[in-house]
């Protein structure tokens, strides 16, 4: 009865001595894991924060000049300045004009919006080629879309312009 | 039998009941003894294993913590806007370079009207701008002749600008005061 009663205490210290070292076995695969886990996931995100870290210099080192390519693009908050370009405009090429309608159109950008402009406009046929010519080159980001001209019975010109400017979009609510 | 053999045979006198017995005892000593060796081996090994555990540990601690410090690091840039202002910089550059006003109504206009004789009332001049420097003309207007109507065709086309200025057939039927419209593409890049 003793010797059983030592090979049952035998058996009873092997399933705990057992147990023991694949817990420890398992435990160290688990950390080793998780090292590899974390290691792999620290070196994507370290590309990524380097990445962020030149970036963020970039964006220091070039202040100024983003500051004068915002000049271009008419602010929200400024949509006026859109008008205003096309009636100086006219005023200093001696065209009268008439704005028709001006929209917002829509877009897949995200920080910027086409607003259409509409205008009709008459005078001498150079007066309105130049006037053409003055609203390709406003300093304001545009793009002339359409124009025709036709002549009246009276040698007077009219035309009808639709240009696309570029501004801010408005943040949506 | 000899005997003078050097292997002398035993004879267990012992009766069977005992003999089972010892034997029982043997066996049961021996299972105990390899068990028991087993469980030092068991215990050899998690001593063993204890160093690289703990190494373990602590390396998948540190790996942890650098891990979350990059991931705050991002975090933190990502909060000061620094990628919305690059994916700000990236569209605006963009858009500027579509709309930076390519100058071409101009060049076409002048090239349109230089070649406008004084047998040739234009009346009419749409312009549709497609693409960057790239669009769609149609003059209108009416010719005093038919011969008046083809030079001015002729005039168009030998501009390398424009491409497909070409008089309609159907706009050459009457002779003398011909009304035509002529439409045809322009590029101000091509050579």
């Amino acid at each position: 009865m003793k010797k059983v009663t030592t090979l049952l205490l035998g058996i009873l210290l092997l399933c705990v001595a057992t147990s023991g070292y694949v817990f420890v076995h398992v435990r160290i695969s688990g950390f080793v894991a998780t090292i590899a886990k974390a290691k792999e996931v620290s070196f994507s995100t370290d590309t990524r924060d380097l990445a962020l870290r030149r970036a963020g210099t970039i964006l220091a080192e070039t202040t100024s000049r983003r500051e004068e390519l915002a000049t271009f693009v008419v602010s929200d908050s400024n949509s006026l300045r859109i008008i205003e370009a096309v009636e100086a405009t006219a005023k200093r090429e001696n065209v009268k004009t008439t704005i028709g309608s001006v929209s917002v159109l829509s877009t897949t950008l995200t920080y910027h919006e086409p607003v259409r402009v509409t205008l009709s406009a008459q005078g001498s046929l150079g007066d309105l080629v130049r006037f053409a010519s003055a609203l390709e080159t406003l300093p304001e980001a545009s793009r002339l879309v359409t124009m025709s001209f036709q002549v009246s019975d009276n040698h007077l010109w009219f035309g009808t312009f639709v240009i696309d400017f570029i501004k801010e979009k408005s943040p949506t609510l | 039998m000899k005997n003078n053999s050097k292997i002398s045979i035993g004879v267990n006198l012992l009766p069977p009941k005992e003999q089972m017995n010892l034997r029982v005892r043997y066996y049961t000593a021996l299972a105990s003894l390899f068990v028991f060796l087993l469980v030092g081996v068991c215990i050899v090994g998690i001593a063993l294993l204890m160093p690289s555990y703990f190494l373990a540990e602590s390396e998948a601690g540190i790996a942890v913590r650098a891990m979350e410090s990059s991931a705050e690091s991002v975090k933190l840039y990502q909060s000061s806007g620094t990628v919305q202002q690059i994916s700000l910089l990236k569209e605006r550059i963009s858009v500027l370079k579509e709309y930076q006003g390519d100058q071409a109504t101009a060049l076409v206009l002048s090239r349109i009207t230089a070649g406008v004789a004084d047998d040739i009332h234009v009346n009419a001049i749409s312009l549709v701008v497609t693409s960057s420097g790239v669009g769609k003309v149609t003059v209108s207007g009416k010719a005093n002749t038919r011969l008046a109507l083809i030079n001015f065709g002729k005039k168009l086309e030998s501009e390398r600008m424009f491409e497909g200025a070409v008089v309609p057939v159907s706009d050459l039927a009457t002779g003398v005061d011909i009304d035509f419209s002529i439409p045809f593409t322009f590029d101000v890049n091509a050579p």
